[in-house]
Parts: C-alpha cells; structure tokens; sequence
C-alpha cells in the first residue's frame, strides 16, 4: 500500500473534468525512475561509490511532488493542482504519476514542486500509515517529511558502517521560518500528448543530491539534518539538476 | 506484492475454516467510539460493527479462564494484564509479551508480523490457533448465547464470533489521556526536565519520533535496531516472515505508550529498565549491514547522563492511569454482579 501514490485528490479533479470515454481519454503515465550516478537504483545493497570514495547503500527513497504543470509549445500552462506520494521499497520500485483528461498537442516542460506547498502540507490530507512514515513533528513546525532518502555508507578505507538520512521539510523552530520546498523545471522534449496514453519516465539520479557542479559533498554531512537551514538550503539547489525526461521506449 | 500474497492466503483460510452463519446485527445497541483528540480516525469494518454486546462479550471472552484448550486455565488478560498496560512481564528470552493500547490502527501483528490484516484477522486467529477456544464450552453458556444472539443475530458461536467480539472489545482499548496527551493539545503542561525530554525524543538529537512516530508513538514498520551483531532463527525477527534477507533482525516498532509500566523491554526482555534502554540507544548500539540508518553509527547517539534522565522523565509522561484504571477493560468476572 505505502508505494500507491496519494491519488484521492487527482481522483476528485478527473472526476471533476474528466471524459467517461476511457480510450478516447487523453492521459500521461510518468514513471519515476531513479538511478545512482545513472545507474538503475537497487535497494539495499553497499554497490555505489561517490568522488570521495565513500562506499554507499540505499535504503528508504520516500517523497512528495506537489502543484503540477505542463508547459505547452506555445507556453500555456497546463496545472494539475495535487500532491503525490512516491515510496519505494525493495519488492517494489514501481512508482507512477498518473494524469488524465489532458489537453491534446505538444509539450516542452514539466515543472513541479518537490516537496509540499503549505495548501498540501497538511497531516490531515494523508492515511494513517503515510502519516507514520513521513510526519514531521510539531516541534519542528508539524506537517510533513518532503523527503526521506535513507542508507548506509562506509568512510575510504574504513570497514565501520554508518547511516546517513537525508531528511528535508519545512524549519519552523525558535527564530527560525523557513520553506524548504522547491520549483523543479524538467525540459521534456518529444513529450506529444494524443488520443489515449502516452507513457513517459521522469528520472531521478540520487547521487546528485549530494554534487553541486564540481563539489562533492560527504554523506557525513547529511546525518541528521532536518534541523540543519545550511543543509537543507544546499540540498534546494542541488535539487534542481537531479531530473532528465526521456520518452517511454526512446 | 509479497505482502499481498501473504493476505490473499490468510483471508482463504478464513474463509475455508468458517462456515458463516448468517450475521444480523440488528438486536444489537450501536455505540460510538470515544476517539481521543489529535487522534486519527479510527476505521471500523463494515461487517463488525461496535456495538455494546458485542464489545461486552470480546471482554468477557477476553478474561474467561475456561476458553484456553492449549493452556488451561489462562485468559487473555492473564498475560495481558490492565495495570500493567495489558503486557506483564516473562521469562528474560522468551518472545515479550506486547502490551495492548491503540491497536485499532494497526495492519501487522506480533513481532515479527507474521499476522498482517484486520483486528478481526488477528482475533480470530488468537482465538483459534492459540487458544484452540473451547466452542462446546461457549456454546454451552447461557451468558454466551445470549451475549452472540444480541450481538450477531445467532446464537451458535464459533471462532469467528469470539474473534469478532474481540476485535470489537480490543478497538475500544484507546489510550490517550497521559500526561503528554494533556500537554499536546494545549490541556496541561509538562515540566522543564520533562519538556527537554520531549525535545529530545521529537529532534534528531534523540531521534526517537522518526520510528516511536505520532501519537501513535509507533510507524506500522519493522526495524532492526542494533540490538545484536549476528542473526540466528531466535532473533532474526521479520526475516522469518518475508525471507528476504534486508528483514534480517527486523521486529514491529512497539508503541512507548504506558512503557513505564509494561518492563521488561524489546522482543526478547533483555532489559529491565528504561535506563537500560536508554543507555542501549546511546552507547550500544551494533551498527551492521542490518542495522537501521537511523541508528547512525556504532555505539549509538551518545547522550549525556543529564540527557538520559530528561528522556525517560519524558517517556513517563506517556503513562495513561485513567486508561490503566478504566472499569470498562477490566476483568468482568472480578465484579460482585457477574458470576462466573
Ligand atoms: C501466555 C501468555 C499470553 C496469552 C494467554 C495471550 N497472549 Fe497475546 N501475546 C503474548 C505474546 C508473548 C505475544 C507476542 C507473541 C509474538 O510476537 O509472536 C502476544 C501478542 C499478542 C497480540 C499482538 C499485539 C501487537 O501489537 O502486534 C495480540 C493482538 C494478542 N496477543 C492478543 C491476545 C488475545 C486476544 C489473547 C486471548 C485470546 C491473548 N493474546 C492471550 C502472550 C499471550
Ligand atoms: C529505527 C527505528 C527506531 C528508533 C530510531 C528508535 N526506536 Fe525504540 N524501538 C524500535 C523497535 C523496532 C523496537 C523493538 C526492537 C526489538 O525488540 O527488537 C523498539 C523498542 C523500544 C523500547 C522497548 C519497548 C517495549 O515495549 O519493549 C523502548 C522503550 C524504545 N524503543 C524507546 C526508544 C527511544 C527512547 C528512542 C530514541 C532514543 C528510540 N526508541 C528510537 C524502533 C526504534
């Protein structure tokens, strides 16, 4: 169940302007894909490495995307205004956005939000096992994890494991009133929408949460972070160079 | 998918072992549950509905003595003792003894999940293959009959009527009127040493909310905690379930609700203390290729004395004493009215 995505909002906004006419019905399936350094991500196991030799595992891959849109050729905005829940785990690395009753024609770009807008960072919106796995504690200001990315990794030359977990979400502690959320703009070339489904894959490369061009950031810096306005504000910036489009069989 | 397989099963052997009787649950006074505030909801079959007869036979099947073919002579609430948050304590290695507070959220049971499903699920299955319940002796009590004709419309009882009723008596064991309960929704409030505690346990600092999560004070997962360095079949926990080796030394996230009374600790009661629990998440930890990310690394969190104290002042404030004390789940036998 926790790997379905939220899908009770979209549900109501089809039911809403959706056509009954299933075959008829223009729709876009996005895979989420992800990849280590480019290659497909396996669960669990200590197979990646980054520039600082650091050996690493993954082990929790848990997200929101929220506040949709696709950018037409001619620079009209399509908005699909909803959240989705993406969980991975090691049985199951399906995780699907699904999105019907679109308008026909060519498109550029796909924008989102990664994480949660306040409109949808809200516990009361989720189901009870999603709120165990990703809320975030009032303390800290409440509502939710945006992201939880989660494993293990060795130092160079050390044998000792450690874990790191990388954890974003809105800081509102003492003084502190900071959006961690952030605006993702995806070029999709080739991305044409016809009659029935068009089925393409939105990837993203996990190690490039931790590189900012030609800087290589220690998973040891990204240990309990949720806290942490410095780390949370490198990991918005890197974010946005994690994604490539590509259609479904190209 | 796996997960699914394991339900589908579960749910054709329900089906194959019980022939239904017809359920008619119109004879029968609907009640409401009393869902603490800042909980969430609490989400009730429709084919078990709450009602005053049903939820007053689970809690007589839930103490009766004479029900326990396989064990003579010990009720449910015999292990699972209200005072001591429906757990009690047993022999240091055996599997613990999980105590009862909330479990009408949950999807998996036991420790190491083997049962996933509904409380009606898990009931049935308590009643029948660890109990293998005494039929003839329900069937042939008056106060039986009489309880399941109101209840569900029949008078012939099965497992699946004790089950039922049992799922309905276990939904409305809700716990949340601690001291905590008080402070989070702005009823009460907590001391210095307690509030430190409670910094600690909702921050990264103690880190303890990421898996004690919620209200709830658990997240319907499995982890394995570091408690050991090497896995063999007594504590490898979910493996046994799932097969899969990342489940190695995985065991259900219990709930720290009521925890200052239901000592011994972790699935196998090797500790006695919450300062030895403490002291395990600071300084003890075994970080292996099975150990949970969140542990962080060998040995633990490292907290200081002063830190360790303000954390357990906050793991008592999780005492609930009206739930410990609430005449609704305690033993109806022990009641001068009732006669046995
Ligand atoms: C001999 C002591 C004993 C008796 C009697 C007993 N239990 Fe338990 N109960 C346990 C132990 C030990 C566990 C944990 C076992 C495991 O994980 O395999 C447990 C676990 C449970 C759980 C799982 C809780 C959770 O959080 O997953 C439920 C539900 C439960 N018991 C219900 C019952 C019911 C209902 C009865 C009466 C029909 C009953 N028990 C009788 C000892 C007992
Ligand atoms: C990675 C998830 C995780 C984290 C983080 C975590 N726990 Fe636990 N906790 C568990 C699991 C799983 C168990 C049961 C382990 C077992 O028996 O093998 C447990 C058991 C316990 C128990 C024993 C409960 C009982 O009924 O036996 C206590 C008390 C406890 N934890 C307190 C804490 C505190 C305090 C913290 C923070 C310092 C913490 N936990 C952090 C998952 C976690």
């Amino acid at each position: 169940m926790k790997n379905l995505l939220f899908a009770l909002p979209i549900l109501v906004f089809l039911m809403a302007c959706g056509s009954d006419d299933k075959v008829e019905n223009p729709s876009l399936k996005i895979n989420m894909l992800h990849t280590v350094d480019g290659a497909k991500l396996k669960m669990d196991a200590m197979l990646y490495a980054n520039d600082l030799g650091e050996q690493f595992s993954v082990t929790k891959v848990n997200y929101y995307l929220s506040e949709l849109e696709l950018v037409k050729a001619n620079g009209e905005l399509v908005k699909i205004d909803s959240m989705w829940y993406i969980s991975l785990n090691p049985q199951n690395m399906e995780a699907t956005i699904n999105l019907q009753s679109l308008p026909l024609g060519d498109y550029q770009q796909i924008n989102f939000i990664f994480g949660l807008t306040d409109k949808w960072n809200d516990q009361s919106l989720v189901p009870v096992d999603q709120l165990q796995a990703m809320i975030w504690p009032e303390n800290m200001g409440g509502g939710l994890h945006f992201m939880k990315l989660e494993g293990r990794f060795s130092l160079p030359e050390a044998e000792a494991l450690n874990g790191y977990n990388t954890h974003m979400g809105n800081l509102k502690m003492g003084d502190m009133d900071l959006d961690h959320f952030f605006k993702a703009e995806v070029p999709a070339a080739g991305l044409s929408v016809g009659q029935g489904l068009t089925e393409v894959n939105l990837e993203m490369d996990l190690l490039k949460w931790y590189t900012h061009g030609s800087t290589h950031y220690s998973l040891t810096e990204f240990q309990a972070i949720m806290n942490k306005p410095e780390k949370q504000a490198i990991l918005m910036e890197n974010g946005q160079n994690i994604w490539s489009f590509s259609i479904k069989g190209e | 998918m796996r997960r699914i397989l394991i339900l589908c099963l579960s749910v054709v052997s329900l089906v194959a072992c019980e022939a239904d009787e017809p359920v008619d649950h119109s004879a029968a006074t609907p009640i409401s549950l009393n869902v603490p505030g800042k909980f969430p909801k609490v989400v009730i079959p429709a084919d078990n509905p709450l009602t005053a007869e049903g939820v007053a036979l689970g809690r007589r099947v839930y103490y009766d003595r004479n029900l326990n073919t396989k064990d003579k002579g010990r009720a449910c609430g015999d292990c699972h003792q209200q005072k001591t948050g429906f757990a009690s304590a047993n022999e240091q290695g055996q599997l613990a003894i999980m105590p009862h507070a909330n479990l009408a959220y949950d999807q998996y049971f036991l420790w190491n999940g083997s049962k996933e499903g509904s409380l009606e699920d898990v009931m049935v299955f308590e009643i029948r293959d660890f109990f293998e319940a005494d039929l003839d002796y329900a069937n042939g009590n008056e106060e039986y009959r009489h309880l399941a004709k109101l209840a569900f419309g029949h008078e012939e009882i099965s497992y699946k009527t004790l089950g039922y009723a049992l799922a309905q008596f276990s939904r409305t064991q809700l716990s949340g009127n601690s001291k905590f309960d008080k402070f989070n929704r702005g009823e009460g409030t907590l001391t210095e040493q307690e509030k430190r505690g409670y910094d600690l346990f909702f921050t990264e600092d103690a880190d303890c909310f990421h898996c004690h999560s919620t209200v709830l004070f658990r997240d319907g997962d499995f982890h394995n905690i570091g408690l050991d360095a090497t896995f063999h079949a007594g504590n490898a926990g979910r493996f046994l379930v799932t097969g899969d080796s990342v489940d190695i030394g995985k065991f259900k996230t219990p709930s720290l609700r009521n925890v200052a009374v239901t000592a011994p600790y972790m699935h196998d009661n090797r500790f006695a203390t919450l300062e030895e629990v403490v002291d395990f998440y600071s300084d003890q930890v075994n970080f292996t290729e099975f150990t949970d990310p969140l542990m962080n690394h060998e040995g633990g969190i490292n907290m200081t004395a002063a830190q360790k104290e303000d954390l357990i002042a906050f793991l008592k404030t999780l005492t609930d004493e009206e739930y410990l004390e609430n005449e609704d789940f305690s033993n109806p036998f022990n009641s001068p009215t009732t006669d046995r």
